[in-house]
């Protein structure tokens, strides 16, 4: 600005350059006369004196910067430019007196960054100019637009990422071997279907209409109903199983997930859901219920008795043979762990010392513990872990089987052992020692004769004895098995046996008290059923020392809904009291202990053996001093009864 | 409130905590634009509940939120926005402060709604004021100011300290701060 001092114009020279800091003003020859402050700042070289055009062009109106121009356009506005920067005025010329021009104006920028660019500040902008304000909006328009550009490309990165998730599901759907849907709000058809439908019903996805797959339901199971968290809407969404008829007459099992929809003002949009083929799985839980039932039935028969346990070692499961043996039910021991199955284990154990651990049972081998409660019984335990290393330990099994009877069995072959082995000594001894008699002496023929006799009857014993052990023995093997089934008439068998059989002495009167043309007819092997009554006809004559007589007659009974036939023996002996009776069938066992009876004491063991293997069963009544009666029975023939042993034995 | 403030707080809080915890702040405030126009308006609630949520998920307390806020509204948003405006408001604190009222009318015109706070500055010494702040908008802003007058310090270099002299609500119409800075500003 010049150093002059300021011309007023019309308005005080002061106020003038505050409220128009870019004005300048201009004689008629375009020569400057006055520049504004901040006009000045921006352009140096106007200054008062120069010629106007020297630092100024005219752009608008059209026309040369002339005074005539600037007469002729006074009512317009003036758009003048900087020559030197390009910094444009935007202003309008006032006829001065005396052809003096003023012209009011301020530069025009696009951004405040331009003013600061060309050296200016919004500050040097006079209050009442907008210019500020003008550019603040054009900037505050521009962040708004700067605001949907980003937007818009959040939105767009949103939808990309919808179409990616979109991607995925229908992967994941396509994988799972679904197909996803979407029903119309009026329920009339599939708004949307997965070309997939084809693979699951035979049908395509132009057939399809959602009457028309509920036509293809033959069934549906498993129906629930749930809350769904991900719907907006707030709806429930359902899930069933469905059995349906594919085109190809197979049938096949979808599952269906689907969710009502609604639009953000709670309208329905309809349903959409996924049908996915589950048949395999379903046959694959089938499969698994069966087995688990099966199991749960083995379990439950199994006369071992089982306890699970989980890794934490508390019970999970104990199956009914398990409760018996412990003697507590399933509920009392679930969840009880190991340490207090120990203390129960310990409570009911017959001995005083502490039982061992469960915890600490080797993997590959059982302990033996007898229990005294709730009965006396003798059990191995072993425990084994469960799952393998790759699937970590799931827990336990512990394993009990009641070994009470093996150990009984065990105890009475040692038993008979030891019993056989003295029956069998007993002969052998007299054997032995009245042959070393014979060796070491010189007897006469009478005593000699005496020696050999006994020598005789001892070994008669013993070779009995063996006999009856072997058949014993070979009947108890055969359980049955190698007995020659068929009609027999008592009578005949009877009567056989009676013929074969020695009567001592004619000691005994023998009375066959039965009628040969009324025989009963049973279903049995003939020869073991003639050793029966062999066996018994033999005790009768032994026990009848002092004779008497000896009946055999027959009987009929009605015993566990069959008809049963009883042959009786009876005869006049010596006789059992209560006690002998009672251990009639025990081995080796002798109404006549002193010996003076011959017998090997096994063969009234091998008839109840003979007629039980035959389905029937023995019964002896016998009184001290007059005598014993026994009577087998046996199942009486009947047409039903042939078929069905003749079908069993076939 | 125009979205530049919404927007403001959202650049805030994205770049101090993530954009994870400014989704987790509009879901706690249940806004659920996805983003604002800086020149559109929309309900003051909305910023209040930004502001509640935001206390909430950088558990901080509101005052906090909004003194914070106030500093990154002058050295964010208005500088990066408006720094022309602001530059030539004032060449230092003082004269910016001193000239508040300028720079509100012209705020006023280029948001026609908005209903922009009034200041006065009554100057004590050189370097102190005290600030008078009218509002119509519902009491508890003054952490906001103070948070822009901490602004305003740190974007002139000038360390300002800040007292509330005087709490709109408590019988008065309008809120006074005192306003020190160092000699050199």
């Amino acid at each position: 600005m010049s150093a002059a001092v300021k011309r007023d114009f019309g308005i005080p020279a002061n106020l003038l350059d505050t409220v128009f800091p870019f004005h300048f003003a201009i004689d008629e020859h375009l020569h400057v006369l006055q520049v504004g402050s901040s006009l000045s700042r921006i352009a140096p070289q106007l200054t008062v004196g120069t010629a106007l055009t020297a630092s100024l062009v005219l752009r608008r109106p059209h026309g040369n910067l002339t005074i005539s121009t600037i007469s002729r356009a006074v009512e317009q506005p003036f758009l003048l430019e900087l020559l030197d920067s390009g910094v444009r005025l935007r202003g309008q010329f006032l006829n001065l007196d005396g052809g003096r021009w003023l012209f009011l104006g301020s530069p025009w920028f696009d951004s405040a960054a331009d003013i600061e660019a060309a050296g200016l500040s919004l500050g040097d902008y006079p209050v009442h100019d907008p210019m500020a304000e003008l550019l603040m909006i054009g900037q505050t328009q521009r962040i708004a637009l700067n605001d949907l550009h980003d937007l818009n490309e959040r939105l767009q990165q949103q939808r990309a990422a919808v179409k990616r998730t979109e991607r995925v599901y229908r992967d994941a759907i396509a994988a799972a071997d679904a197909v996803a849907y979407h029903i119309t709000a009026d329920n009339e058809r599939f708004e949307f279907i997965d070309s997939g439908i084809l693979r699951l019903t035979g049908y395509d996805a132009g057939e399809m209409t959602p009457n028309f797959f509920r036509s293809l339901i033959i069934e549906t199971r498993n129906v629930r109903m749930s809350h769904a968290a991900t719907s907006e809407a707030g709806t429930f969404s359902d899930r069933c199983d469905h059995r349906i008829l594919a085109r190809d007459g197979s049938q096949r099992w979808l599952s269906e997930a689907s969710i009502k929809v609604a639009d953000s003002e709670g309208r329905s949009t309809g349903i959409v859901g996924i049908l996915e083929d589950v048949t395999e799985r379903r046959e694959r839980e089938a499969e698994r219920e069966r087995l688990s039932v099966e199991l749960d039935t083995i379990l439950k028969l199994s006369p071992q008795g089982f306890a699970a346990f989980d890794a934490n070692g508390r019970l999970t499961y104990c199956n009914p043979s398990f409760e018996q043996m412990t003697g507590r039910r399933r509920r009392e021991l679930e969840g009880r762990h190991m340490t207090a199955l120990n203390t129960l284990f310990n409570k009911l154990s017959a001995g005083a010392q502490p039982l061992q651990s469960i915890a600490d049972l080797p993997e590959d081998s059982a302990d033996e513990i007898t229990l005294a409660q709730p009965e006396r019984r003798t059990l191995t335990r072993s425990l084994r872990p469960m799952g393998g290393s790759a699937q970590g330990l799931n827990g336990w099994v512990l394993f009990m089987r009641d070994v009470t009877r093996e150990r009984e069995i065990d105890r009475m072959k040692s038993e008979f052992l030891s019993i056989a082995a003295h029956e069998l000594r007993t002969p052998m001894t007299s054997v032995r020692g009245f042959a070393e008699l014979l060796l070491s002496n010189d007897y006469d023929q009478e005593m000699t004769r005496e020696i050999a006799e006994t020598i005789h009857r001892q070994s008669t014993l013993l070779v009995h004895i063996v006999n009856e052990l072997l058949d014993i023995a070979r009947i108890e093997a055969g359980q049955g098995a190698d007995f020659d089934y068929e009609r027999h008439a008592v009578y005949d068998l009877v009567k056989q046996t009676v013929a074969t059989m020695r009567n001592p002495d004619e000691c005994c009167e023998v009375i066959v008290d039965l009628p040969a043309d009324e025989s009963p007819v049973i279903w049995a092997d003939g020869k073991k059923t003639m050793q029966v009554l062999a066996n018994i006809l033999s005790n009768a004559y032994k026990y009848s020392p002092d004779g008497g007589k000896i009946t055999l007659s027959v009987l009929h009974r009605e015993h566990s809904g069959r008809a049963e036939v009883g042959i009786r023996i009876s005869d006049q002996g010596i006789g059992m009291d209560e006690t002998e009776l009672k251990r009639v069938f025990e081995r080796f066992y002798r109404a006549d202990p002193s010996g003076a009876i011959p017998g090997s004491g096994l063969g009234m063991s091998l008839v109840r053996e003979i007629v039980e293997l035959q389905d029937g069963s023995v019964e002896v009544s016998s009184t001290k001093g007059a005598g014993t009666t026994v009577t087998v029975f046996l199942p009486e023939i009947t047409g039903t009864y042939v078929a069905a042993q003749q079908q069993g034995t076939a | 409130m125009y979205g530049l403030v919404n927007k403001a707080m959202e650049q805030m809080v994205c770049s101090a905590h993530g954009r994870d915890m400014w989704e987790q702040i509009r879901a706690e405030a249940s806004v659920d634009m996805e983003g604002f126009i800086s020149n559109e308006s929309y309900p003051d609630d909305i910023t209040y509940r930004l502001v509640a949520a935001a206390s909430t998920s950088l558990n901080l307390p509101a005052e906090e939120v909004l003194k914070a806020f106030g500093e990154h509204w002058v050295l964010h948003t208005a500088l990066e926005s408006y720094g022309p405006m602001m530059r030539a408001t004032g060449k230092t604190l003082k004269e910016f402060l001193q000239k508040l009222p300028h720079l509100h009318t012209r705020v006023e015109l280029i948001y026609p709604n908005l209903q922009p706070p009034e200041f006065e500055c009554h100057e004590i010494s050189d370097t102190e004021l005290e600030m008078h702040y009218w509002t119509r908008r519902p009491p508890g802003l003054e952490p906001f100011v103070e948070g822009l007058l901490f602004g305003l310090g740190k974007m002139f270099s000038t360390p300002v300290s800040v007292e509330l002299l005087q709490h709109r609500g408590d019988g008065h119409d309008h809120s006074v701060f005192r306003v020190q800075w160092d000699e050199a500003a």
